[in-house]
This record gives structure tokens, sequence and C-alpha cells, in this order.
């Protein structure tokens, strides 16, 4: 089991699949596929706020589920954001995630980096995953890391498509 | 009787013209006016330093810039370089604001002519400092901007450039990409200009001429350093404001005319940008906040002053051929629709697209607003063939 979630590089965070249970074992493996986690949870990062608020070092969300989750930066404003076009406002442009879709961007308006990013659930589940979109054009890598407390239980990294987009998952 | 007839009409007319010039210059009333130009200057080893200064604005070391190459479709080479701000290519928010340090300049000139920013000049024919009317000018404060037809939003002018500059891929997140500048002035600045380095002449109204040369390196030398400590550094952008003052690639050669220019260099190895204007009350050349408006436009689109293009020239303010990316020198003495605040109509200039497939590569389709080349629809077509 574990209870930590990291991702370095992260840039922009689509609603973050996760999958709850009661036992399973403290060993790692890696998902790339949306389908292929067999998610039944999940987290709408519309609840942070209206497109560009602005987040602390760290704020609190629940899941659909009702999944406490704590969202970590390294430091405070990084801002929530709708993908375009939406309505009344959106900021995230370009290709790759749907229109209307919330994400997380790890980062500030001077484009300062606030990743790694830390998801710590308030009850056991046994995977996660997210969708990861850089800001800048060029394709980037990925890592993840699943922790139980302090303890690491492994990591693995995955390399952007050409449209700078990521499917993240973690299964243990 | 008959004889003199003329001679009075003539002077009658004389005094007309002498009244008329003492009310707000304006940039479209005198075609016999000589035709201004802007320096195109290089900052020193300015290519060499590249790598340096996108690591300095990556880490906040220097003002934000982002950067851009593409391969030319008009001559296969492949151009590299920077901008101010967030790139409009990015994803994320993109709303930035530069600190903009005003500085005023007064010239004492040998003869005892006096011009200052901060005093009302008689010549300009309003109860307004000129420092004043640049404060209050659309350089600094927002309006609504219609370009090409584009509603590019309620902004700064050069912000409403950049955003009809690439209109294509800002506009689908509404207000969230903006590169304004965060205006503070600050106290004047006064110097004396021995009769080596300038003079001054009344050909319209007063007016002065210094040496460029003299003036650049004072700037670098002396008033850029003596001003950190009212928090100018390579976080700022530096923008020193003459009152009808023209600047001359020699003094003594009286190669004037050059109204303003835009430069950079690396004091202490890091990046400092900085402009010159002049507004020009005299009447000699017009066009208040013109001078402004291309030389800010220019530092937006260039702010290391070695950004390339494929060759262009022989229009607006270019004989022969150059391939910088200068947004201003193609339209020199080409405005942009004039906008009145309070009492005063001011006349920034037009300014080109730089936008990639844009006027500089000669290639459609265009993603700048409406569809045009620059930001009032005056340019349709590339420029022509150089050499």
């Amino acid at each position: 089991m574990f209870d930590r979630f990291t991702m370095f590089r992260l840039c922009g965070l689509m609603a973050l699949c996760m999958v709850a249970t009661a036992a399973w074992p403290d060993a790692m493996k890696g998902v790339s596929s949306q389908g292929g986690k067999g998610s039944n949870d999940s987290v709408n990062w519309g609840q942070l706020g209206a497109d560009v608020t602005v987040l602390g070092s760290s704020v609190a969300a629940k899941s659909a589920g009702g999944v406490a989750v704590n969202v970590g930066f390294t430091g405070p404003n990084s801002l929530a954001a709708a993908v375009c076009a939406a309505s009344p406002a959106c900021s995230w442009s370009g290709t790759g995630f749907a229109a209307g879709d919330r994400i997380i961007w790890a980062s500030d308006a001077a484009a300062g980096g606030n990743g790694p990013v830390t998801l710590s659930f308030g009850t056991n589940v046994s995977g996660a995953g997210a969708l990861v979109q850089a800001d800048e054009p060029g394709q980037f890598t990925a890592k993840i890391q699943a922790l139980n407390g302090a303890t690491l239980l492994g990591s693995f990294t995955v390399t952007s498509n050409t449209t700078w987009r990521r499917r993240l998952h973690r299964h243990s | 009787m008959m004889r003199s007839l003329p001679q009075f009409l003539i002077a009658v007319f004389l005094c007309l013209s002498a009244n008329s010039g003492r009310s707000q210059a304006t940039g479209r009333d005198a075609a016999q006016r000589p035709k201004p130009r802007f320096k195109v200057t290089h900052m020193k080893n300015g290519a060499a330093m590249i790598p340096a200064i996108r690591r300095q604005a990556s880490t906040g070391a220097t003002i934000p810039m982002w950067n851009f190459s593409l391969v030319s479709p008009f001559d296969n080479m492949t151009d590299t370089g920077q901008m101010v701000g967030r790139s409009p290519f990015y994803h994320g928010y993109r709303a930035i604001s530069i600190p903009t340090y005003l500085i005023p300049v007064e010239l004492i000139f040998s003869d005892g002519t006096d011009l200052d920013p901060t005093t009302v000049d008689s010549c300009g024919g309003t109860s307004s400092t000129t420092v004043s009317l640049v404060q209050q000018s659309r350089i600094f404060q927002p309006t609504d901007w219609i370009m090409n037809g584009a509603d590019v939003g309620t902004t700064q002018y050069i912000d409403g450039f950049q955003r009809a500059n690439f209109w294509r891929d800002v506009s689908v997140a509404g207000d969230r990409y903006h590169n304004t500048l965060a205006l503070k002035t600050l106290p004047k600045i006064t110097f004396n200009v021995s009769a080596a380095n300038g003079g001054s002449n009344n050909l319209f109204c007063n007016q002065g001429q210094i040496d460029i040369t003299w003036w650049d390196n004072l700037v670098q030398a002396t008033i850029l350093p003596s001003l950190v400590s009212d928090g100018m550094g390579p976080n700022t952008f530096a923008l020193f404001l003459f009152d009808s003052v023209e600047l001359c690639d020699t003094y003594t050669a009286g190669n004037c005319g050059i109204l303003g220019y835009h430069n950079a260099f690396t004091p202490n190895n890091v990046f400092q940008a900085y402009g010159i204007a002049d507004f020009d009350n005299s009447g000699t050349y017009g066009g208040d906040i013109s001078i402004l408006s291309h030389e800010v436009g220019e530092w937006m689109d260039d702010p290391t002053t070695v950004n390339p293009t494929p060759a262009w020239g022989n229009i607006g303010q270019v004989s022969g051929c150059q391939n910088n990316l200068e947004v201003g020198d193609p339209l020199t003495g080409t405005y942009f629709p004039a906008v009145t605040s309070g009492s005063y109509t001011y006349d920034p200039q037009e300014l080109v697209f730089f936008s990639f497939f844009s006027w500089f590569y000669r290639q459609s389709p265009f993603i700048g607003s409406g569809g045009a080349y620059s930001n009032n629809g005056t340019f349709t077509v590339g420029p022509p063939s150089c050499p």
C-alpha cells in the first residue's frame, strides 16, 4: 500500500484517477493507459477554484468517492486552470486536453516551477494516475514515485508523445 | 499698393502658421517635415551572449523572455531569437508585467537652451508636461484596441500589438495573454551638453541635437549604474525620455534625425535592456508618442537586438537591405488611428507583425489579427525583394 504519490516535471495535471482498495501488496507496477488502470474514482481539480486561481503551497481536495487528497508543491503560486475553450474563462490553450478540463499547473504567472507535486491520500488507494502536459513545446520525461510514508515503493518514467501529453498511471 | 498686397497676405499666412504651430503638434499635418529615422543598434557580443541571456531569462535573473526557432520558408535558414514576455505558443496562463522605469532627461545646451520633459514645453501647445503626457498616453494606460477588425482587448498599446501579432494563438484564451509595462517614473536626470556633443536650433521651435555615441556611452557607463539604488537593474526596462532632442550618428557631421533606439548590454554579465525615445514638441518631426511606440514595440519583439529575419528593405525608413527583426522601421511615419485621452490626441505608430508566417517571412496564412501583416492593415503583402 502507499499513501503518497509524487510526480516530477509536472506542468499540467488533469483530473486524477484513482483506484481505492482495502488490501493490496506493496509492489509497484506502471500502467501507461487510462483504460488499463481500471479507475473507480477521480478528482476534479475544478473544486480548487475558477480559472487562474492561485494556489498555496498545499491545497486540500476530495475525490468524487470522498477520498481526501492533499496536493503539495515546493512553493506557493501554482494555478488551477481551465482548458480552452471554456466558459466563463480559460487559460490553458493548445491541443492535448479536452476543452473544459480542469487542471493544476505547477507553475505561476512568471513561469516559476513549483514541482514536484506531491499527492497524499487520506485513505489507502491501490493506484493513481494522471494526464500530464508540459507548458512549453518539446518532449519531456515525467517521473512518478510511489511511497508508503517515507518508504519508496518504486518509480518509473515515461517520455511524452509529440503533443506533449502523457498519461501516467501507477498501479501497485 | 498692389505690389505690397501679396507681401501682406504672406505675412498673415506666416502669423497663422506660427499660431497653429503652438497648438498640439500632429503627425499628419506637415508633409514638409524631415522624415524621422530610428537607429538600429546591436548589443556588443550579442550573439555570443545569447545562451547566457536565455539562462538568465529562464531563471528570473533578467526580464522574462521566450525563445523561438523556425526554419524560414523564404530562404530555408533557421532563425532563432528571443522576445519579451511569455510565449504565445505555450499552454498556460501568460500574463506578465515588466517593471518599466521612465527616466526624464533634461539636456542643457551650451547656448542655454534647456529641454526638460518635466516642464511644460511652450512649443507643444499644451499645459501638460511632456512626462505627464507620456504617463497618460496609451503606451502606459489601457484602452480597448481594435486592430484589423479584431477587438484585442483593453490594454496598453504595445501589449495590444503583441496580442494582435499572435492573435490566432492567444485569442483562444481570452484575456489570459498579456505583456504589460508597469510604469515607475524616476526623478529626472540632467546633463549639460558641450558644443562638441550637441547643439540646439529653432528651425520650427526649440529643438536639440546630440551625438548618439556620446549619449549611449553615458547611458551604459554612468547613468544606468547610477540608478541601481532606485531599483534599476536587469529585471527592469529602462526607458529614457527626451523633449524635442534628436540624435546624430556624428553630431559634428550633422547626420541627425534619429529620434530613438533600443539597445542592451550586459553589466556584470547580466542582460539589461533599455530604450531612448524623443517626444517632439518642436514640430520638427511631430508624432508625439509614435517614437515611444516604435521603440517599445521593437524592444518587445527584439530585446537582444540580434533577432534575425530574411533580408528585407527598401521600404519605410530603410534604404537598402537589412535582416533584423525591427517591427517599427518598415512603417516609420505611418500612424495607427489617433487616440484621444483627455484633451490630447496621441499618434502611436503602426507596427509590423512578426508572427510566424509573417511579413518578414513573406508567407501566408497570417496568424495576426485580421490576416494582415501590420496592426492597422497597411501591409497586405510582404516586403519588396531584397537585395
